[in-house]
């Protein structure tokens, strides 16, 4: 059901954020049937410019100043009303470099759902690489494109009927309320009338789906933070838009790969190489449009030659950052400050030319060199501020995204991820928001048996 | 046509076949890979042919063909009659640095390669005036 306030003082569940990490976590926790689930949102049905204003920050960095609140959205949905639909299974490279701490199959097994949710095509889980013949240092990585999955319009409908999930907007999670390890309950303002008194709601377990910088500020004005690294280690993906240009062996691509509206063409230095030589993942997005006669290893051929845009993954730095500003918003809460610097151009430059000696000793194409000057876009994709890891004093959530110092406390959404990678992240915040889902209702199951 | 008529014509052409005759033997006689590209098409000539482009003249500025055809033999690169030797311009790639030229990443070998085929396609133009006539006046084939 939606309501405008708490219809109950008391829930099993409450998810605060209904962005595509809340609504999947509450998707699969409504599979439990003994469950009494709310979903807290400061925004309303549309995005209403009061409301967003709650999402802006004190920015010192390289961010434009439209990022925010341009990519937190306070609405049902969240960004989820805004992507652009690209996806692509996260890299297996820092998984196997051990900066997650689970194995990729933990996350692998919730692709195949995660794809239906979000309407991929099987091969987005099925066959996310594609080996090159001849070389095992590059391999053929597309991302597909959702249409995109809109959640508020898709999930709307669940909302409004379901008996046990309610759907609470415009109610605005001022803070968390703990007894020693144990969060026991949201205090909740109307995010309209800030003259009226807030309210507290309390729960069984409590899981923070309000995104990259919502997420470690929920924990920062909640003082959950003791020595954990909340708020730092900010991730994005630069873009580097037809930075390069490359001539490609058409013949020597997948047989079956064509211009489609729903995919994206990309090649990726393989997760092997990445871990064998120490580098991070890298994308080079290519299009099959113009073919033109041109030389390559002595042999006069006819060629793709195709402008490459980058994706990149960049390391979390913890000078990159969420943290209290001296400003507040008209909630009176402090806004966030967020100082974030891409730090990528040597980087790029170093990435770009393993990547270029890997395609032209492969023979498959010959790359330009990057241009002279570029610019760093970014992806709107905020990562790493509540870090996944095995203990309080290096990350924030346990692998079972868990926050270290409670006993109750979880966390879905990008913030939990340790390492980036080069893909689009909402496919796998709704795969973990997934595996997050079904972790609790197994718990709540075994509670109930006792 | 009379008989001294006859007579002239025969011994213009048997001089014609003498003269072509022993520069053929004396061609044919030099060592394949001496640097030295033969009047005749052989398979190497034909295959620099196609990768001749002037996009590459710039590489072959101050390169003699001699020393080129010399180098990229000695590398198994090339041979005069059988040709390009694909298999190891891809082995060679996986070791040599790279060379950006005109913005784009080669591998040395490759521009060697495409500045023998320029400097050859420009020899065997005949005009006599470019860089690749003057490199073949100055070894003697012509």
């Amino acid at each position: 059901m939606i309501f405008n306030q708490p219809k109950h003082r008391h829930y099993d569940i409450i998810i605060i954020g209904s962005g595509p990490a809340g609504i999947t976590t509450a998707l699969e926790l409504a599979k439990e049937s003994s469950l009494k689930i709310a979903v807290i949102e400061s925004g309303l049905l549309e995005p209403h410019p009061t409301i967003q204003t709650l999402a802006s920050v004190q920015l010192h960095g390289d961010l434009t100043d439209d990022y925010f609140p341009m990519h937190t959205q306070r609405c049902f949905g969240g960004s989820s009303t805004i992507w652009g639909g690209f996806c692509a299974v996260l890299e297996k490279r820092s998984f196997t470099a051990q900066a997650w701490p689970i194995p990729y199959q933990e996350l692998d097994r919730w692709y195949p759902a995660a794809a239906r949710i979000i309407e991929l095509p099987d091969d987005a889980y099925r066959q996310p690489t594609v080996a090159i013949e001849g070389t095992s240092e590059l391999v053929y990585k597309p991302f597909y494109v959702s249409p995109p999955v809109r959640f508020n319009k898709k999930f709307h409908s669940f909302f409004q009927h379901h008996p046990r999930v309610d759907l609470i907007l415009g109610t605005t999670a001022l803070r968390l309320k703990t007894r020693g390890r144990t969060v026991t309950a949201v205090e909740l303002q109307d995010s309209l009338a800030p003259q009226l008194s807030s309210t507290f709601v309390s729960a069984d377990t409590f899981v923070l789906a309000c995104g990259g910088v919502g997420n470690p500020r929920m924990l920062q004005l909640s003082d959950i933070v003791k020595q954990m690294p909340v708020g730092l280690g900010l991730m994005e993906h630069p873009h580097l838009y037809a930075v390069a240009d490359i001539y490609l062996d058409r013949d020597r691509l997948p047989n079956d790969i064509k211009e489609d509206s729903h995919v994206v063409h990309a090649l990726q230095l393989s997760d092997s190489y990445c871990v064998e030589h120490g580098v991070l993942s890298f994308s080079a997005d290519f299009n099959l449009r113009q073919m033109t006669s041109t030389v390559l290893l002595g042999k006069q051929r006819e060629m793709l030659h195709t402008p490459v845009t980058i994706r990149a993954e960049i390391a979390p730095d913890f000078r990159n950052s969420v943290r209290d500003s001296d400003q507040i918003n008209y909630l009176g809460v402090p806004m966030p400050r967020v100082d974030f610097h891409y730090r990528y151009q040597g980087l790029a430059r170093e990435s770009w030319h393993l990547f270029g000696k890997a395609l032209l000793r492969s023979g498959l194409g010959r790359p330009s060199i990057l241009q002279p000057e570029f610019k760093l876009h970014s992806g709107g994709h905020l990562m790493g501020t509540t870090r996944m890891g095995l203990s309080a004093a290096d990350s924030v959530v346990d692998s079972n995204c868990r926050v270290h110092t409670t006993d109750n406390l979880y966390v879905a959404g990008s913030s939990v991820f340790p390492a980036g990678g080069a893909s689009n992240p909402t496919y796998t915040i709704v795969a973990m928001a997934l595996r997050l889902g079904a972790h609790l209702a197994s718990t709540f199951k075994g509670d109930t048996h006792g | 046509m009379d008989r001294r008529t006859l007579l002239a014509g025969f011994g213009a052409a048997a001089t014609w076949l003498s003269i072509s005759g022993c520069a053929r033997l004396v061609l044919n006689g030099r060592p394949p890979e001496s640097g030295y590209i033969a009047p005749h098409t052989t398979p190497l000539d034909a295959q620099l042919g196609q990768l001749e482009d002037p996009h590459f003249r710039d590489y072959s500025v101050g390169r003699s063909i001699n020393a080129l055809h010399s180098e990229l033999a000695r590398k198994g690169v090339i041979s005069t009659h059988l040709g390009i030797n694909h298999k190891k311009m891809i082995s060679l790639a996986r070791h040599e640095p790279l060379i950006i030229y005109k913005g784009f990443y080669y591998t040395q070998t490759e521009l060697e390669l495409y500045a023998l085929a320029y400097l050859h396609k420009s020899g065997s133009s005949a005009s006599g005036q470019t860089e690749g006539t003057d490199e073949l006046t100055k070894t003697g084939a012509l």
